[in-house]
């Protein structure tokens, strides 16, 4: 692919373009719009038609001298956040036809800087997915080698910015579905503090533990989008009154020498893949040479993270899909059925196989006599993770761990076998549950070029410590 | 922990889905693998732990940013304006109500009988 003065901008350059008149919105604008509409991965769901419109407003308002923090600056959005008047399908048959009525809190306030909306991107049917196979649009191909998955659940996202069709992107996570594909696509990824930023419009997967965050190519980029994204919301009662900390300025202002790193020791397990494993080594070696003290650690609670993971968020995906019955909106039956007919005709057809696998184990774990067993015992193993975190957090300011225990795997490679995929999640999961905030960085490739990402975890309201780290680390190594 | 058929079949009930035959062949050892993944979780001891409940009472503030001295308040239940364009959204429209289906069927099935 040729080079040109477009090619792999951040939001720095894209605001300097327009300020020096390199370029304007309009014609970056355009140039990723070919690049989506020629797009072989399957990215995209749904490109915003108003998007060209907006660049020329953008570009009178760059003309006027009035620049906000993103005023002409494209961006990607996963097709699980609501934007008003357009499509919010949750990459299910379920919303297909779907349009949104309000925008999501988060993105109305980068719009209000300026963004303007390319196109919602594909992802795992209502963000539940490691591999962004479980589409009803399709999977989404790895730019990197395209027989490989880009991760899940927001595949789309991490794609798009991979393959150069958006600078930033935003996604959701779950239990790991901004960090992996981040690291299964060579990308800066962020999964903020439960409570950082607002979920209101963000389509509900398990509510306890979804947050919305950014893509991008630089750490940098990740600190100026959470600046604007951060902070309370009166439409969601989780989003914190927390004071949003300047984390842009922070980030040239800290310095990260101070920072103590801990490695738990329950991440570097035989499990790991050998060049993950030299990749974290190679960032351990540097940190020591910047005389960063980084002492191992131990989350003694880890290996049960998963577990607890798969009981609590199936449990939360059973009720918050309930309302997902054809009777207001989404897919309906035009047969006159009665009711309990129509909810399961409507659900059978609407929801994918994965879908209705995460429902029914939701619904078993809830249902009587097994409450105690599964739901309530996932519960108190979230107590001792806080508590693992909380210990840890009292000695280090940051962990460092690998992202995921191997690079980027094949396409249908964990289909057929559910528990397989749900272990590729097995190093994000426990920042969910403990509600703490987690960094995705590239480092390097392996031995077939596929890009490896390492992890940094930061105790709650603590993202400055992952930026601060993190920046430092991309510009050093 | 394993499910067999006639429990999936049940479990299905209850989720109110309808599963495809193919579903209906793979749940089985699917949902039961991961049943048995968390027995790990099933025989820990945590006897003397707190469940978790929910990350909100941690919050300095209500909603509408009072200090709660560490109670969680309510916002005020106030009525407001609701946007006219999620009747666009609506499955069936008869003068400004959503039509859904009849919801008292069997009840009425016994009436008409009569």
């Amino acid at each position: 692919m040729t080079e040109n003065k477009f090619s792999n901008l951040n939001i720095e350059q894209i605001l300097a373009g327009f300020k020096n008149k390199t370029f304007s919105s309009f014609e970056l604008t355009s140039y990723y719009l070919d690049k989506i509409k020629n797009d072989k991965l399957n990215a995209f769901i749904s490109i915003n038609d108003q998007v060209l419109a907006e660049a020329k407003k953008a570009d009178s308002k760059i003309a006027q001298g009035e620049m906000a923090k993103l005023t002409g600056v494209p961006i990607a959005i996963k097709d699980i956040l609501l934007v008003k008047g357009q499509r919010a399908t949750g990459a299910s048959k379920m919303l297909e036809n779907y349009i949104a009525p309000y925008t999501a809190t988060a993105i109305k306030k980068l719009e209000d800087q300026g963004a303007i909306i390319l196109g919602k991107t594909n992802c795992d049917e209502f963000a539940m997915g490691a591999s962004n196979e479980n589409s009803a649009f399709g999977p989404v191909l790895n730019p990197h080698d395209t027989s490989r998955v880009p991760g899940g659940s927001s595949g789309g996202s991490a794609a798009a910015i991979a393959a150069d069709l958006a600078p930033i992107a935003l996604g959701t996570d779950t239990g790991g579905s901004i960090r992996q594909p981040a690291a299964f696509c060579g990308l800066v990824g962020l999964k903020p503090s439960y409570g950082r930023v607002s979920r209101y419009g963000s389509m509900a997967m398990a509510s306890s533990l979804d947050q919305i965050g950014p893509f991008s190519k630089s750490v940098k980029d990740a600190a100026y989008l959470l600046q604007i994204m951060a902070g309370r919301d009166k439409y969601d009662l989780s989003a914190s009154y927390n004071v949003v900390p300047d984390y842009f300025s922070l980030l040239k202002n800290q310095e990260p020498r101070k920072l103590k790193v801990g490695l738990p020791k329950e991440y570097f397990s035989d499990a790991l893949a050998p060049s993950i494993k030299q990749a974290l080594d190679k960032t351990i070696d540097f940190l020591q040479e910047q005389k960063i003290v980084v002492e191992k650690v131990s989350l003694p609670y880890t290996e049960y993270a998963l577990a607890a993971y798969y009981i609590l968020m199936p449990a939360e995906v059973s009720s918050n899909l309930a309302r997902l019955d054809g009777l207001r909106f989404g897919h309906h039956e035009n047969n006159d059925l009665n009711l309990d007919d129509w909810y399961k005709k409507v659900r059978a057809a609407g929801f994918s196989a994965e879908s209705k696998r995460r429902i029914m184990l939701g619904t078993y774990i809830l249902s009587a006599g097994y409450y105690d067993a599964y739901y309530k015992q996932a519960q108190k193993l979230r107590t001792v993770i806080k508590q693992d975190f909380q210990k840890v957090f009292a000695k280090v300011d940051v962990l460092l761990t690998p992202t995921t225990p191997t690079t980027a795997f094949k396409l249908g490679e964990k289909l057929a076998d559910p528990l397989s995929m749900y272990l590729a999640d097995i190093f994000t999961v426990s920042a969910n549950i403990a509600g703490i905030c987690g960094l995705s960085l590239p480092m390097g490739v392996d031995e077939n070029n596929l890009p490896i990402g390492i992890q940094l975890l930061a105790d709650s309201f603590q993202e400055e410590k992952l930026f601060s780290l993190g920046n430092f680390i991309e510009q050093n190594i | 922990m394993s499910l067999n058929k006639e429990e999936i079949l049940k479990i299905a009930n209850l989720a109110k889905l309808e599963l495809s035959a193919e579903e209906i062949a793979a749940f089985p050892n699917q949902l039961s693998d991961v049943l048995a993944y968390f027995d790990k979780l099933t025989s820990l001891n945590l006897k003397n732990v707190e469940p978790f409940i929910s990350e909100l009472g941690f919050s300095d503030f209500s909603p509408t940013g009072e200090k709660s001295g560490g109670k969680y308040l309510l916002r005020a239940d106030e009525v407001g304006q609701s946007d006219a364009s999620i009747k666009d959204q609506f499955v069936k429209v008869e003068d400004d109500y959503l039509v859904v289906p009849q919801v008292l069927a069997r009840f009425d099935a016994r009436r008409t009988k009569k």
